[in-house]
């Protein structure tokens, strides 16, 4: 009787919209696919899409939140508790991208059936984002765990403690020189995807935040001697022109109508929710300037419906804006820094650091400066990253780097702890080789 | 191949049939045996034949039958009688009444049994209960009915989705609901759904009429459940629906008609009480001098308004006094060879809310045709059709209801009555008038339950049936969301529309063989074997289009952008195999075996077949001869049961790895999804269950009470890896909940006065279980709710407790202030939080378990009373012990807290406002360093026990002399009140409430969530 109603093939029920991941990735095609799905992590509205990028504004001096998730007011306020989901939220994404970019190199060695051209771009590719994303967590949360081993069953699962923060730094400039080898240097690639010069620049980056300040002043300078990259004419450009035709980008995120982000509707007051607006300070300083003719002012944040508008991510629309990552305006002021630092404060700065400053400053129609000590070079270095880059994820490690996240953001004496975010609660929890959380919180 | 079979072996049957030769006629007539009245609509039949007709009005019949026949007579309620025609002519017959009918049948998993003879805890509730309520689905109707099942409606939206929990919650993330069994087919229930409606879902299950609804049996424990094997473990409610019989065809017209109201209208500021505690809060934190005056708030705070304040009751713009009606008509009948019923109904309720409706058009044909004396064929199908506009509901921005509360006052509706310009009347929140009127939001229902069986009795006792069964459900939802008002989600995109679809079909085959006999008299033995297969499909797909020209243009055609759009189909199967026996000895001593094995495409490829045995036992000591003295007692029945049952509600292909797409560059991309857990299996509960049936004078009192241990294990459970491993966990078996309890059913009848006609019954049923959280992974508390951690599920604890920080009132004066909780910021006039720890200060480490929204005891109490021709039904339901948390107060009681302009309830009249001012309400402050609205903290958790006068149904059927004038077989009319009165120390607006809808975990959190309604409606039943 019972093979009147049943045979047991009714129980072969296969997904169908997704595929088993045996056989997933087999061929170039297919690895490709999977190193596309890495950057896709990285759209997450928890990191560049929007939070984690936006964060490093709201826990400094650039903008605030206004709305009524506690997460978001935890960073606006600088008070961050352990069991802040977002971070949390935040941290799990940015694992994610480094396990699938993990997963995709270990493919990339395996697969016999590719050339070694292929093999090298696409590990390259990898490499980059694995040593991108390592210095994003380090440098909002200490000592963190530097996985290089891909998670894919339950055997594999690891339970790393933390790696000292000098260890990751060492591990992303391996990571990052190994991927600017493997990608090569000769020529411009298509921003949206990691290339050779987008390692170069970012390690100027992370050198710089390190205090390698040669080797920072020496990668800015590979970039911006490679001629790849010219600064963009009109400032307003830069958040208009997109991909390739962006000549200043050397390294973004693509988002599209199909792949959005939530970075428009965030600062938007026409709509409900969770927004972000410049701080009124911050407002200010673009307003002073403007004074000057900054042209930055004006392509960088508007007045609407009494709220202080960030506009480089206009596109509410479509949430379709791109997130610049790195470009060249960075690498002249990268260059400018690490002279200036290497330079006794009290001396005139050289006049290359006053050149790339200027560089800075004539573009947005700020006359030039004419001399300057290091120390004034720095201090007006800081002030156009502020004007420069707000809104695009550097003011929180500036004021780190800069030293002065007790002066701007009162983290003086016992709230100095908060330099650095708390390890996710629940993360100590299941995995307690990430004690001891970080102190003070 | 089979199925060709089996129609030949049915077209062979017909034709035999049809060789019958007939010889003589029989008259006679049918009387009843009590009264002598003739009784229309009698069965008689020619023994092994299909031969047969049925008694005429005066109780007359003429046969044609061979001269051996013998005549059966078969009546619904009375005995049959089998009368050889021996050469006679005409055959008077006596019917007497049916003793052995009056017990109650009950509906069990494949069949029936009678109550004497269940051995295992189940539930009744029949048709005249829940008929004529003015209720959407069949769930709100069991609401307090049957003890050990926890209704709850969560709000009052139409057709909104119920939490029903029978013997508390078994499962943290598996599915919580019972399975629901329609005429023998599992109904597809739970919210397909593909908009965002805030926290409350719909609710497959209303399409269902209640009123095509004969009787609901609730399978309670391990032994009555387990033949539903892996889907059984939070109880299965059996539905049967109205079949014909064997007389004239009867119609029934029922109507009702009547308005809903809001039972209790929340208490809130009016526009000068909130300008002035505005304007205070802001002079308290220095944001305004001492002498400001409300307008320079609004220059500070809007940069000025461009309208007159006013003074707006907002709640009052968006409720209303709603309509519902319910018209149906119904006919049924049949003769001795084909009995049908059919009914047709339209149900309409409008929300209280503007902008929600719940229509309902649905028709039922259940028809039973007997082809021979051994072979039957059957169908039951139901169509029907809902419109369900619906509203943004609670925890969203964009809800009319949950707007209206936080809608500041001194804002008019309009900028101009004329041009109906929308004002933006908060500063995070839309206007709630705009939100219920400018929105389509219309979800429509195409359902089509049916299935179709034929059985054939190969030996006395031995019945073979094979049944097909579909249930289908298409839900096409609309939405479209203009930018005529200020803040409107759509504003950024030109206006946005959406057309999403969902169609989920459920196909069943089954074949069983049951068997019954009795053996010399006293060994009886009943049981039923068989084999089902299922099937499940759901399609889903959905197409949003952005720009639009205008608010004239509505649908994704008319879009300028077509910008997202999505199809997807997901299948799972179930291959089942289950079994019963029952052995009765002298009905004295009882004992019931099921099994079932179920093979699910849900488990991993180590565990693809699940076991679910039960073993139960009775004895009816009432049936000893000890007993026989006791001439007091009618019934005095000892059962136990044992026996396990699964849950496989646990997501499809979580076993698997998989990869799935994960684009950029507007290319296509993939990456793995989840770590495969080969070994995910069910999850088991192991029910111990002991009662006792006791009646007592010839059942007139009659007592049902039960206790019972079920303890979950392998719960299906999201086990955390560290996230550095770039997954939060993986689907596994882990942990375990236990839920015991007791059962308390007492029916009585207290008077039954034949001479005067006065009746009085009275149902009362209460239940206590205990819900405990026994393991969870490494012992880990899980928190979740607003903020991450309002409620905790925690070893030793029920699922549903509240987390935070203890309050204790108000600090009265500055000196009452430790020095080191001053030094956190706070002054006279903040919330006193306790220092759990005692390390002088507020932290994270002094939060605490602060309440629990599992109830002591919930139950029901039902009072029927009737006179001549007067009937009254009472009904109170209650819930005691039960804690509500209330985040929205956090908001409510604002104060003028972190800049909201949300206006607040009247209760914040009583604040602090000076040093020595004693209250429990603190000062209006802005900055609020002691962060007094904490959402999480006991202020805001308040005692949720309700009793609450559910139903009164008062009704008159005129008498028989007068509706025979009126050609009428009867006439009731009826007033009817749902909800009428309510006692309660919650003040909030209704204590049953769960903004979070039928979620597992999260229950008695009240987040601006939609009140249920206070029902008055007029009715009239009419039977043809």
């Amino acid at each position: 009787m019972g093979s009147f109603t049943a045979c047991d093939d009714v129980l072969d029920v296969e997904p169908t919209t997704a595929i088993e991941a045996e056989g997933a990735v087999i061929d170039f095609t297919t690895l490709n696919r999977s190193a596309l799905g890495t950057y896709s992590i990285m759209q997450s509205d928890n990191y560049y899409g929007f939070r984690y990028l936006l964060y490093q504004d709201v826990y400094a001096d650039n903008l605030a939140h206004t709305g009524t998730f506690t997460t978001d007011r935890e960073v606006s306020a600088r008070r961050i508790n352990a069991s802040n989901l977002q971070l949390s939220s935040t941290w799990a994404t940015m694992y994610s991208a480094i396990n699938r970019a993990n997963i995709v190199i270990r493919d990339a060695d395996r697969l016999t059936n590719i050339t070694d051209e292929q093999r090298n771009q696409i590990k390259g590719e990898m490499l980059f984002i694995r040593g991108l994303v390592h210095f994003d967590l380090v440098k909002v949360f200490g000592d963190i765990p530097y996985i290089t081993t891909p998670t894919t069953t339950i055997e594999e699962i690891q339970v790393l403690g933390k790696t000292p923060v000098s260890q990751v730094y060492d591990n992303v400039i391996a990571d990052l020189q190994q991927a600017e080898s493997l990608l090569g240097t000769t020529a411009r690639r298509d921003p949206r995807r990691a290339s050779g010069l987008a390692a170069a620049a970012l390690q100027a980056r992370v050198q710089l935040q390190r205090g390698n300040n040669a080797q920072a002043e020496a990668k800015a300078d590979q970039v911006i001697e490679s001629d790849a990259f010219a600064l963009v004419n009109n400032f307003g450009d830069l958040y208009t022109n997109e991909g390739i035709s962006n000549v200043e980008s050397i390294f973004e995120l693509d988002f599209t109508l199909n792949d959005a982000n939530s970075l428009g509707t965030a600062s938007d007051p026409t709509s409900a929710g969770q927004k972000f607006y410049l701080r009124a300070d911050a407002y200010a300083a673009l307003e002073a300037s403007a004074e000057n003719g900054d042209e930055r002012f004006e392509a960088t944040t508007r007045i609407q419906s009494s709220r202080r508008r960030l506009l480089k991510y206009e596109d509410i629309a479509n949430n379709a804006d791109n997130v610049i990552i790195i470009r060249l305006a960075e690498m002249y002021l990268i260059r400018a820094e690490a002279r200036a630092r290497q330079g006794a404060a009290a001396l005139p700065a050289a006049p290359q650091v006053i050149s790339d400053i200027n560089e800075i400053r004539e573009r947005v129609n700020l006359d030039p400066l004419l001399v300057l000590t290091n120390a004034q070079a720095l201090t007006e270095i800081l002030e156009q990253r502020r004007l420069e880059f707000i809104g695009e994820g550097l003011r929180f490690t500036d004021l780190k780097r800069y030293n002065l996240t007790c002066e701007v953001l009162g983290f003086c004496d016992e709230e100095a702890f908060r330099n650095l975010w708390p390890i996710p609660l629940q993360q100590i929890e299941v995995n307690p080789n990430l004690a001891p959380q970080n102190p003070g919180y | 191949m089979k199925k060709g079979l089996l129609l030949s072996f049915l077209l062979i049957f017909v034709l035999v049939n049809g060789a019958w030769a007939q010889a003589q006629t029989v008259t006679g007539r049918v009387t009843s045996a009590a009264n002598g009245q003739a009784l229309p609509g009698v069965t008689v039949l020619e023994k092994g034949t299909t031969n047969g007709i049925t008694t005429g009005v005066d109780g007359d019949y003429r046969l044609n039958v061979q001269p051996n026949a013998t005549l059966v007579f078969r009546f619904i309620g009375m005995t049959t009688q089998e009368v050889p025609v021996s050469g006679r002519s005409t055959i008077n017959v006596a019917l007497e009444a049916d003793q052995k009918l009056l017990q109650e049948v009950v509906v069990v998993g494949y069949g029936t049994q009678d109550r004497r003879e269940v051995t295992g805890a189940t539930s009744k509730v029949t048709s005249e209960t829940i008929q004529n309520l003015p209720v959407v689905g069949v769930d709100q109707a069991l609401q307090g009915r049957a003890a050990g099942v926890q209704i709850s409606q969560n709000s009052g939206t139409p057709g909104g989705g119920i939490s029903v929990r029978v013997r508390g919650s078994s499962s943290i993330s598996a599915s919580n609901q019972p399975l629901y069994v329609v005429d023998g087919v599992p109904l597809t229930s739970g919210d397909y759904s593909q908009l965002g409606y805030g926290g409350q879902s719909v609710n497959a299950i209303s399409d269902l009429n209640p009123n095509d609804i004969e009787s609901i049996d609730v399978l309670k424990d391990a032994s009555a459940a387990a033949i539903y094997g892996s889907r059984a473990a939070n109880g299965v409610v059996l539905i049967t629906t109205k079949r014909g019989s064997a007389r004239k065809t009867q119609i029934n017209f029922n109507a009702y008609t009547g308005t809903q109201s809001m039972w209790k209208k929340p208490d809130f500021l009016n526009a000068n009480e909130y300008s002035e505690i505005m304007l205070e809060a802001y002079k308290n934190d220095g944001y305004l001098p001492a002498d400001a005056t409300f307008n320079d708030f609004l220059d500070f705070y809007y940069g000025g308004v461009d309208f007159e304040p006013t003074d707006t009751d907002w709640i009052d713009a968006v409720t209303r006094d709603a309509g519902i009606s319910n018209y149906e008509v119904s006919l049924s009948g049949g003769d001795a060879k084909t009995r049908y019923y059919l009914s047709g109904s339209y149900f309409d309720q409008k929300g209280i809310v503007i902008g929600s409706r719940y229509e309902r058009y649905s028709s039922r044909l259940n028809l039973d045709h007997q082809a021979s004396d051994k072979f039957t064929i059957g169908t039951s199908v139901q169509l029907s059709r809902s419109d369900n506009n619906r509203i943004v509901s609670d925890n969203t921005l964009y809800g009319p209801f949950a707007n209206s509360l936080a809608a500041s006052p001194i804002f008019p509706i309009y900028y101009d009555e004329t041009t109906k310009e929308y004002t933006r009347p908060n500063y995070f929140y839309t206007n709630p008038v705009a939100e219920g009127t400018e929105n389509d939001d219309i979800t429509q229902n195409l359902r089509a339950i049916g299935n179709a069986f034929a059985r054939y009795t190969v030996l006395p006792g031995l019945d073979i049936q094979v049944k097909g069964g579909i249930d289908a459900l298409n839900v096409d939802e609309r939405r479209y969301t203009p930018t005529n008002y200020p803040g409107s989600s759509a504003t950024s995109v030109g206006g946005s529309a959406t057309n999403a679809t969902a169609t989920v079909t459920k196909l069943l085959l089954e074949t069983t063989a049951s068997y019954n006999k009795t053996f010399n008299d006293v060994h009886s033995i009943s049981g039923v074997i068989g084999a089902s297969t299922e099937q499940d499909r759901r399609k889903s797909a959905f197409v949003t289009g952005v720009g639009f020209p205008g608010e004239r243009f509505r649908y994704v055609a008319s879009a300028a952008r077509v910008n997202s759009g999505s199809n997807a189909v997901v299948d799972n199967a179930l291959l089942s195999y289950f079994g019963r026996v029952n052995y009765n000895f002298q009905d004295r001593y009882l004992l019931g075996i099921n099994f079932r094995a179920d093979g699910s495409t849900r488990f991993g490829e180590e565990n693809r077949f699940g076991y679910f045995p039960s073993v139960s036992a009775g004895w009816r000591v009432i049936e000893e001869d000890f007993m026989s003295g006791l001439d007091f007692m009618s019934e005095l029945k000892l059962r136990a049961s044992y026996g396990i049952t699964g849950n496989q509600g646990i997501p499809d292909f979580a076993y698997q790895a998989l990869y799935v797409g994960s684009n950029y560059q507007d290319q296509p991309g993939i990456g793995p999804t989840q770590i495969p857990n080969p070994d995910l299996k069910w999850e088991e509960t192991q029910q111990f269950n002991v009662g006792a049936d006791l009646g007592f004078f010839n059942n007139r009192l009659n007592i049902a009470a039960d206790y019972y241990i079920k303890k979950t294990n392998d719960l299906l459970f999201f086990r955390p890896t560290p996230t550095q491993i770039g997954y939060g966990g993986y689907q596994s078996n882990i942990g375990s909940v236990e839920n015991k309890g007791f059962e308390l059913a007492i029916n009585t009848v207290n008077i039954d006065n034949r001479d005067n006609g006065f009746n009085w019954t009275t149902d009362f049923n209460i239940a206590f279980n205990r819900n405990k959280v026994l393991e969870l992974y490494e012992g880990q508390d899980i928190f979740y709710g607003f903020g991450g951690n309002s409620l905790v599920l925690r070893e030793g604890e029920p699922i549903g407790t509240f987390y935070g920080f203890k309050s204790d009132g108000v600090y009265s004066t500055t000196d009452e202030i430790p020095s080191t909780i001053a030094a956190q910021g706070t002054q006279a006039g903040d919330v006193r939080f306790v220092d759990v720890n005692n390390d002088g200060t507020i932290t994270d480490d002094d939060l605490t378990i602060i309440g629990s929204a599992q109830p002591k005891f919930v139950g029901g109490l039902t009072n029927n009373f009737r006179y001549k021709g007067f009937d009254l039904n009472i009904f109170l339901q209650f819930s005691q012990g039960n804690d509500i948390a209330n985040p929205a107060h956090q908001y409510q009681q604002h104060l003028g807290n972190d800049f909201l302009d949300d206006n607040m309830l009247s209760l914040v009249r009583d604040r602090w406002q000076q040093e020595g001012d004693i209250t429990d309400i603190p000062r209006a402050t802005v900055d609020d360093l002691n962060n007094n609205n904490r959402s999480n903290s006991s202020r805001f958790i308040y005692d949720g026990s309700y009793l609450r006068v559910k139903n009164v149904i008062l009704g008159y059927s005129l008498p028989t002399s007068v509706t025979e004038r009126l050609k009428m077989r009867s006439l009731r009319v009826y007033a009817q009140a749902q909800n009428l009165f309510t006692f309660t120390d919650y003040p909030g607006f209704d204590p049953e409430v769960n903004f979070a809808g039928t979620s597992n975990t999260t229950l008695g959190v009240d987040f601006y969530t939609f009140p249920q309604t206070r029902t008055i409606t007029f009715g009239v039943n009419v039977g043809f």
